[in-house]
């Protein structure tokens, strides 16, 4: 009893380090958990790490046989799961991300559509005629300032008004990565994995 | 050998000396080890709020409370909340955070003194275990073993930035270009999906020397650490372990991990020879300077 009391303590740790590494190995095999992290020692051994992970997240709209794909940036409210996503990314986490994002009320600026209208050309000829002193300023300037797309009601988009809501099919989550190759030398990046939200035409864009 | 040497070597300056010998003398070299520990986790702990307020009175506890520095109970509370910390975080927190938990829980099941050589060779397993995964990965990854790893850091990765300009000769402006092609691959907009890099060829060269020189030195410190009866290995341990703290970490600066092996060297070393617990001792403070701007106070120096 007391021989096995007296190995356990010098053991255990040791034990504990072991049992961990090796659970470790079965999620990078079967999770894409990077090596790097999880208590396996796998850092310096891959550029398969996360910050060369890249989530991208897309509201869909069909929109007369056209999908339209806009890109928008997770809250950073839900930052830890962005993070948690590219660290282990899985399909099912993937889901999940794209789920929780699709019931959140999306924003765009009220007056892109009206901006937007005449294209490029017209928002060049409306920073021209600002320059002048030709046009009201007011309506482009707070386009200038504000995201193509947010979410509402959350501290970290308090300071920008209303919007409008933005109208979505679906929300499609990616997960990219960036390899080097020797050969050139080149990076390359390439998609690991894609999830989307099932249509939730009476949730997406909060409404809209 | 023994720490008689420090006799000999600084015959007249005896103050110095006896503060040295108090250092690393065995009976005092375990209250060191402690307090180095109570550092290194205040230091370079979890910085969660939840983990950091606790673990830092803790500490204050363990530095200030006579006796507490041998107390199982303030241990094991330690390693509970470092565990927590962890597991909060289990899937993006380095690994040297699970090695601090492992040591801390390793202090707390051999503090008691019952068996006054566990300690040391929990430490001598942990470490010895830790570079054996970290070896074992890099021998099973084809990209590290072909040099390709170690050439992209050297070309991407900012902390390189300064030793690979150095080295090289490639400029900063192009490292600098480097670090924009990759940005631009993980951009939340794709806009495109490969880069060309620049380069030159010493990069490879250096590459391949410092992933070959990895390998075996990460492999000889596991082997000199797990196996009990590995002859000169063993007893020179110390020796390829003091030589990656020198040389990696100058390179890649990662001072939590970096202090929490050199707080289990020091504790396991073998003290018949004073110059390992001294070397271990002169790291510490050289780890530091590892983390000064010296690319920058050089650039000001001579410019």
């Amino acid at each position: 009893m007391q021989y096995s009391m007296a190995c356990a303590r010098w053991l255990a740790a040791p034990a504990v380090l072991i049992a961990i590494a090796i659970y470790q190995v079965y999620l990078v095999r079967t999770t894409n958990l990077t090596p790097w992290k999880g208590g396996g020692f796998g850092m310096f051994s891959t550029d398969e790490n996360g910050p060369n992970r890249t989530v991208r997240i897309y509201l869909v709209k069909s929109d007369q046989g056209v999908l339209r794909q806009l890109p928008v940036a997770a809250p950073r409210e839900l930052a830890a799961l962005v993070t948690d996503l590219r660290q282990s990314p899985t399909t099912g986490a993937a889901r999940t991300l794209a789920r929780t994002l699709a019931v959140l009320p999306w924003r765009e600026p009220a007056d892109v559509d009206a901006l937007a209208a005449g294209g490029p050309t017209a928002m060049v000829g409306q920073v021209m005629a600002r320059r002048g002193g030709a046009a009201s300023t007011e309506q482009l300037t707070k386009l200038m300032n504000s995201p193509r797309a947010w979410v509402g009601n959350l501290p970290s988009t308090a300071r920008l008004d209303a919007g409008q809501p933005i109208a979505f099919d679906h929300v499609v989550v990616e997960v990219w990565y960036v390899r080097y190759d020797a050969d050139g030398p080149t990076l390359r990046a390439r998609r690991l994995l894609e999830a989307a939200s099932e249509s939730l035409p009476r949730l997406a864009g909060g409404g809209a | 050998m023994s720490i008689g040497v420090l006799d000999e070597a600084c015959p007249g300056g005896s103050g110095l000396r006896d503060k040295a010998r108090r250092l690393i003398d065995p009976a005092s070299a375990l209250t060191l080890g402690l307090m180095l520990t109570l550092a290194l986790v205040v230091l370079y702990g979890p910085s969660a709020w939840y983990v950091r307020t606790p673990v830092v009175m803790a500490a204050l506890i363990g530095w200030l409370w006579p006796g507490a520095l041998r107390s199982p109970l303030l241990w094991l509370m330690l390693t509970t909340i470092l565990a927590a910390g962890v597991y909060v975080q289990r899937f993006t927190i380095d690994n040297h955070q699970y090695l601090m938990v492992y040591w801390c829980g390793a202090i707390a099941l051999t503090i008691d003194g019952a068996d006054p050589d566990a300690l040391k060779r929990n430490a001598r397993l942990l470490v010895g275990l830790a570079f054996a995964f970290a070896a074992a990965w890099k021998w099973l990854s084809p990209e590290f073993v072909r040099g390709d790893f170690l050439e992209y850091e050297m070309l991407c990765d900012p902390r390189f930035a300064g030793f690979t300009e150095l080295m090289t000769g490639l400029s900063k402006h192009a490292l600098e270009g480097n670090r924009i092609a990759m940005h631009g691959l993980k951009a939340v907009v794709a806009t495109q999906t490969t880069a060309t890099l620049a380069t030159v060829p010493a990069v490879a060269v250096i590459a391949d020397a410092m992933t070959w020189s990895t390998l075996l030195l990460e492999s000889w410190i596991a082997v000199a650490f797990l196996l009990p009866r590995a002859g000169v290995l063993e007893r020179y341990r110390d020796v390829p372990l003091l030589c990656f703290l020198l040389t990696t970490y100058a390179v890649a600066t990662v001072p939590g991990f970096a202090y929490v092996l050199l707080v289990m060297g020091f504790v396991q070393c073998d003290r018949r020879r004073w110059w390992i617990p001294a070397g271990y001792l002169a790291t510490v403070l050289i780890q530091q300077v590892f983390l000064l701007p010296l690319r920058h106070i050089a650039g000001a120096v001579f410019q």
